[in-house]
């Protein structure tokens, strides 16, 4: 009797409860990223056993790695903060757009707009790079010289002044992912009878139906987006090279922390060097991401 | 006592401006000159400056052998120092040693036969190692001569003839007498040297004489008599000598005769009747001829050293009115056609080329205000700075030995550039109707000799002027040269003595920058280019020193960092135990209601956390009051003077603002702001007082304050590696403002989205309109004043 009680107990337990969330988790996300921690305080080059170095790594970083210091984190941080918050309404914009459209033609609409996100970066390179080819056949370049005057063409994608701005803008094309569909789940959701009953009390367009009703009864998708778009767009690498046609881009432009660190990990294979720059990415991102719950977050 | 301090410190303050002024004053005014013109150089601090002199007048040349220049027109200098001057007013060029002494001249007629091939419009002359180009615009072709055997030309000289068969004329066996020049007449001398043989006849039936030593019998030379050779029949000169009677015969100069002459190549773009007038050239090593070509459209010609047309090269873009760019998009063909014949399209044809040793082509245009002098490589990027200072009207550079770039302006000026286009001299030797040596009214050309000497050419008083080189400008010279070379050593001492010579110098400093940082002492580099505010230097060696500060520092970074972290925590517990926080919460509690202004000021963080509230405050609850705005204003200005005093000088456009200037401008337009939203408000149905309008506009700034100060203060460690840091959390800012500007505007006057729009474009064209009622009350003011003042002395005098 006494040890069933235990049992019953045991059973009630709330760390029971939690038990099977927790080894997924600890297994699937927890455990990486410790890993990756740890790593980041050895030498490792995959093959050997890790040495631990102590903080050499972050020392390495922060004195000895000019492209790093001057190329990686300026770029990284100027390409998210203008296609995070960009990307961001534009896909707020497209959902409650769509929103308005009926129900057959809107889920072709979402299909066609979400493609950009499925075919991925390298895809969506390829297409872009007809467009801003270096002669006079690509699509930018004959608009230039037949319509605008200009004497010759211009090599877009392998000038660093271009190569970034044309960076950004393919990534704003192909950014309203995973955000997009969540909004405009969001706003499909919204109670009709709220737009309904604001009319009554004298809503008179269209903005304040946005300002007053959609975006508050939207609010956890909103911040749902918001995470989204700052960890894609720090997540981002490889678009440069893609668009300049492999390698290092002209100049490191566009050469974002991932790609340093994809350069490091699996070109060099130093892994230690490479965890360390993505735990310092890590940290980057957890910072804007408290921003992002601050401006967006349920107060309380 | 107090109001003595007070006195005492005044005083001290004027005194100490007065001498900073005086100071000022005498350090850039006065420069002891003995040449009749101002050498001037660009500094960053003062703009355009006076400096010591870099180039004296040093001699002129006004003729050659005897001859005074008629129209010259272009000067070179050839490798060995000879110096060519071309004159198209009597189709020659006159060649000087490098003493400018006169050696020859060069002449070329139309040959016997009739072609028309000789020298008519002489434009210009360029030397290589061994041959002379000489471009002809009307003879549309380039003659090109032996520079061996020009420089070396057989002159005129005297023979006797003993005449030993005496048939009166040259034949076989008659002896040849050397000649002297004694009391002004040529006499025969020594013994005979020369024993003659006819050897034939020439087509015209002149007889070609071998000319064979006396005594070895060995031919030293042939002549054409008649053609080459002038004796008996012409000339009549007999001398008795050794009782004989001799015959003087004078042997002719040997003619200028060009080894190759380039016309009109044959590619159809030529065939078609593109004109092909050479007037200016440039040749590089291969032989590859670039010409400038009178009404050349495309730029310059190119060749190859046979003639054959490669390509056209260095063209000015052409200057389509804008109009016509926006109407050949809308027009047809055949619109098209016409609008181009009838369109005043500017073509700016290139005035002059130059070619340095490492093959880059110096173009410069006359016509061209930017852009004047370009520097292309093989492929035809140009090299040179696009802010280089220029004017129009250069007509000539020329490439010196440093890689330095002299221009020669018709107006007078005369600019020094390194081999990036940033200005090192500049002075005006235009003579303004003065006759001074080292003045000249119409310069048309230029050159440089190996030891640095200028020679121009004046067409308006026709003469060659010499200038040489100061001990300053030398210097400067070797410097650039020594850091070419990798000798920084030598070019840190020579920049350190040319600024003896100039205090104020940006390219002094840079330079001492550049060579301190090829040593790696980089903090003495930052602070060279900090006088100079050289700003990617700056950027550049900030970073090195800030590196190795951490690399020294770091341990300590990350001590103080987690000593940080760790001091917050312990406060944080602490605080629990003992409420520290609420003790000076409630201090300031106290202290807000005592005052009303510290508790407004107080009000900030809520205001803007939640500015829809704010506003709402404002205008109903008078939350806050005109007295705190006016502070907020003139923290303002505090965060104003900060940025342009303490930002990192980097981050700044103009790095030498007069800040009371901009105060004054930033001042102005707000009160318009406040007067013109006020007033267009009041007629359109806003609700908003005038106080309110003050109110609010203060309080929309207010985010400003939490950001800028820390953003100035972090900009000293950036460089523009990390401008990101910078630049976005500014813009931010900038935008956040903006938002609660608008917001401020549609609250405050409870308007509409597009209604506030509205509002604003036209509070602002109210702005505008009564900027401009201002500017023309005050201009018509100063009128009013001049009339009145007249008024009164009329009345005072009569």
């Amino acid at each position: 009797m006494q040890n069933d009680k235990g049992i019953k107990k045991a059973f009630q337990s709330p760390y029971l409860f939690i038990a099977p969330y927790a080894t997924l988790f600890i297994l699937i996300i927890a455990l990486p990223v410790l890993v990756a921690m740890v790593l980041s305080f050895t030498s490792f080059n995959t093959i050997q056993t890790p040495v631990f170095v102590g903080l050499k790594n972050y020392v390495d970083i922060f004195t000895g790695d000019t492209v790093f210091l001057q190329h990686a984190v300026s770029n990284t941080i100027l390409f998210s903060v203008i296609v995070g918050p960009i990307g961001y309404m534009m896909a707020f914009f497209l959902a409650w757009m769509l929103a308005q459209v009926p129900h057959k033609i809107r889920t072709i609409y979402a299909v066609i707009i979400y493609s950009p996100s499925i075919t991925g970066a390298v895809m969506m390179a390829f297409v872009w790079r007809i467009v801003f080819s270096g002669d006079e056949t690509g699509y930018m370049n004959n608009l230039l010289i037949n319509f605008f005057g200009v004497d010759s063409p211009i090599q877009f994608l392998q000038d660093a002044d271009y190569l970034f701005p044309i960076m950004i803008v393919v990534s704003l094309w192909g950014s309203m992912g995973l955000g997009f569909l969540a909004m405009l789940a969001g706003i499909l959701n919204i109670d009709r009878s709220l737009y309904e009953a604001a009319a009554i009390d004298g809503m008179k367009n269209r903005w304040q139906e946005i300002f007053y009703i959609t975006i508050p009864s939207i609010k956890p998708q909103m911040l749902f987006g918001a995470v989204m778009s700052i960890i894609g767009t720090f997540n981002a690498a490889g678009l440069a090279q893609a668009l300049a046609g492999g390698g290092v881009p002209p100049q490191y432009a566009g050469w974002l922390i991932v790609d340093h660190a994809n350069d490091f990990g699996f070109t060099r294979f130093e892994m230690g060097y490479a965890s360390a720059i993505t735990v310092i990415l890590l940290l980057i991102v957890l910072l804007f991401n408290k921003v992002a719950y601050k401006l967006f977050g349920e107060r309380g | 006592m107090k109001k003595f301090n007070v006195n005492r410190a005044v005083a001290t303050i004027l005194f100490m401006s007065i001498v900073t002024i005086m100071l000022i004053s005498t350090t850039s005014s006065v420069f002891a000159s003995s040449t009749p013109y101002y050498t001037y150089t660009t500094d960053n601090e003062f703009g355009w400056v006076k400096t010591s002199d870099a180039y004296t007048p040093a001699g002129q040349i006004l003729s050659a052998g005897g001859e005074a220049f008629k129209t010259p027109e272009y000067v070179y200098v050839d490798h060995e120092d000879y110096v060519y001057i071309t004159d198209s007013g009597v189709s020659k060029v006159y060649i000087f040693d490098k003493d400018l002494n006169y050696v020859d001249t060069m002449e070329y007629y139309e040959s016997a036969i009739g072609l028309k091939d000789g020298f008519q419009a002489v434009n210009s002359v360029f030397v290589t190692e061994d041959k002379i180009y000489i471009p002809d615009s009307f003879r549309k072709c380039v003659f090109i001569f032996d520079r061996e055997k020009t420089l070396n030309r057989e002159q005129q000289y005297n023979l006797w003839m003993d005449d030993v068969d005496g048939n009166e004329e040259i034949s076989s066996g008659d002896l040849f007498y050397l000649s002297e020049e004694v009391d002004g007449e040529q006499v025969p001398m020594g013994t005979p040297v020369y024993e003659v043989e006819v050897t034939g006849l020439t087509e015209d039936d002149n007889k070609i004489v071998d000319f064979k030593d006396y005594v070895t019998n060995e031919v030293m030379f042939t002549k054409i008599d008649k053609d080459e050779m002038r004796g008996k029949f012409l000339s009549w000169v007999t001398a008795e000598y050794e009782s004989k009677t001799l015959l003087m015969y004078t042997m002719y100069a040997s003619k200028n005769v060009p080894i190759q002459i380039i016309k009109t190549p044959e590619a159809p773009v030529f065939i078609e009747g593109y004109t092909f007038a050479p007037k200016k050239i440039a040749v590089d090593t291969r032989g590859n001829m670039y010409i400038v070509g009178a009404q050349s459209d495309n730029g310059l010609i190119m060749l190859n050293y046979e003639g054959e047309f490669l390509t056209f090269f260095g063209g000015n873009p052409l200057r389509t009115p804008f109009i016509d760019q926006v109407r050949s998009l809308l027009l047809s063909e055949v619109q098209k056609k016409k609008l181009r014949e009838e369109s005043q399209i500017y073509i700016d044809y290139v005035s002059s080329v130059a070619i340095d040793k490492k093959g880059f082509i110096y173009t410069v245009t006359s016509t061209l205000e930017d852009n004047v002098i370009k520097k292309y490589n093989v492929s035809g990027r140009n090299y040179f700075s696009n802010d280089a200072a220029g004017w129009v009207g250069a007509v000539d550079l020329w490439v010196g030995n440093y890689g330095n770039v002299v221009v020669v302006e018709e107006f007078g000026w005369i600019n020094e550039y390194n081999s990036d286009g940033q200005l090192i001299f500049s002075f005006s030797v235009s003579d303004r109707g003065i006759d001074r040596e080292g003045l000249l009214s119409l310069p048309k050309s230029i050159a440089i000799s190996s030891e640095d000497k200028l020679y121009v050419v004046d067409q308006g008083n026709k003469l060659l002027q010499v200038y040489e080189p100061t001990e300053f400008a030398n210097a400067v010279h070797t410097a650039l040269q020594a850091y070419q070379d990798g000798d920084e050593a030598l070019a840190k001492q020579n920049w350190s003595y040319s600024l003896e010579y100039a205090t104020v110098f940006d390219l002094a400093h840079i330079g001492l920058g550049d060579a301190y940082v090829r040593q790696e002492d980089y903090a003495a580099a930052l602070r060279e280019y900090q006088l100079a505010s050289y700003k990617v230097g700056i950027s550049d060696t900030y970073w090195q020193v800030r590196q190795d500060w951490m690399e020294q520092n770091l341990e300590t970074v990350f001590t103080v960092i987690i000593a940080f972290v760790v001091l917050q925590w312990i406060l944080r517990f602490v605080n629990k135990r003992y409420l520290f926080t609420k003790k000076i919460g409630t201090k300031i509690q106290e202290l807000r209601k005592k005052n009303s202004v510290i508790d407004e000021l107080f009000y900030i963080p809520k205001f803007i956390k939640n500015p829809l509230d704010g506003f709402y405050q404002i205008k109903r609850k008078n939350r806050v009051s005109v007295k705190t705005a006016s502070i907020i204003y003139f923290g303002l200005a505090l965060v104003f003077v900060m940025y342009y005093e303490l930002t990192n000088v980097i981050f700044i456009e103009d790095s030498n603002p007069n800040i009371l200037y901009e105060l004054l401008i930033l001042a102005s337009v707000l009160i318009l702001w406040v007067v013109a939203n006020y007033f267009v408000c009041l007629i359109n149905d806003g609700e908003g007082s005038f106080k309110n309008v003050y109110v609010s506009t203060a309080m929309s700034f207010t985010p400003i304050f939490y950001v800028i100060p820390a953003l100035i203060l972090l900009s000293n460690v950036l460089t523009y590696q990390e401008a990101v840091f910078y630049s976005v959390p500014m813009t931010f800012t900038m935008i956040w403002v903006a938002i609660y500007f608008f917001f401020m505007i549609k609250e405050i006057h409870n308007y509409e989205v597009g209604e506030t729009m509205g509002i604003i474009f036209k509070s602002m064209f109210t702005m505008l309109i009564m900027g401009i009622f201002i500017f023309v009350v005050y201009s018509l003011n100063s009128q009013i004043f001049t009339v009145s003042t007249e008024i009164a002395r009329e009345m005072i005098e009569r």
